[in-house]
């Protein structure tokens, strides 16, 4: 029933808005916690997705994508605007030491953000060489795969093999 | 101690897998929102190990993004230096 009014892109007054919160509340509760970790109110930002879907509702156009891209690219903008509300900008990096890092409300919280960044920045230190060397030419300097085949002097077969174990091994340690 | 660390199973992946990977990847740089499913269709019969390797890309991303947000205007690769985070301690 979801599937087919979704396909169809239908009204507002065709579309069970319920029924969509119920199907896709976890999948939109995994994307937010994936950007924005804990120490967020989920709760009250995954209700914010589906408001907004609602209200957009107009704009969703099948014919340019899935129902679960438009209803990603809306969790996505509203985990951006959450986190950039929570942060400050620091006045440089050598000025800001780790204590003073963003964090969210609550010495628990607080503490479990920071030590989800350390992991994190361990398992990053722990991968081989190479893997780490693909891992960040590929998301923080976001080298091309075929840059990042010519900075490490190998193919681009092998770039995509190095990165691709390096992600992996990340997800699994973490 | 901590590059010392080791890897007991690596993950072997076949050349289509990497392909589709890598195009994934490119989509996911480029700004796009590429949906998993549709990239999971397009090497019929490899299932639920290319699915997981394009959600480990999509979990790597935004572990960044996350840090680029925390650290808003920050070299990103000075921090994921730990000699550098060293000498800050």
């Amino acid at each position: 029933m979801l599937g087919s009014e979704l396909a169809g892109g239908g009204r507002k007054g065709e579309v069970d808005f319920a029924v969509i919160i119920e199907n896709f509340r976890q999948q939109v509760h995994r994307w937010l916690y994936a950007v924005i970790g804990p120490g967020a109110d989920l709760e009250e930002l995954t209700q914010c997705v589906f408001y907004r879907a609602y209200s957009r509702w107009g704009r969703f156009d099948p014919a340019k994508g899935s129902f679960c891209t438009w209803l990603h690219r809306i969790t996505h903008n509203v985990a951006v605007s959450s986190l950039r509300q929570r942060n400050r900008a620091p006045e440089s990096l050598d000025a800001m030491t780790e204590d003073e890092a963003p964090t969210c409300a609550g010495p628990e919280e607080e503490y479990e953000v920071k030590a989800q960044r350390e992991r994190l920045y361990e398992r990053i230190d722990a991968l081989p060489p190479r893997q780490r060397h693909a891992f960040l030419g590929r998301t923080v300097r976001d080298l091309s795969w075929r840059e990042l085949a010519h900075e490490m002097g190998c193919c681009l077969r092998t770039a995509h093999y190095r990165y691709a174990q390096a992600v992996t091994t990340l997800r699994r340690e973490l | 101690m901590k590059n010392e660390r080791k890897f007991t199973s690596k993950p072997d992946f076949t050349d289509e897998e990497l392909d589709v990977f890598a195009d994934f990847s490119d989509a996911l740089r480029d700004g796009k929102n590429p949906d998993i499913e549709e990239y999971v269709k397009r090497l019929p019969g490899a299932g639920t190990r290319l699915r997981r390797l394009l959600e480990d890309e999509v979990w790597a991303r935004a572990q960044v993004a996350r840090l680029r947000a925390d650290y808003p205007g920050v070299d990103l690769a000075r921090l994921l230096d730990p000699d550098w985070r060293r000498k800050r301690k």
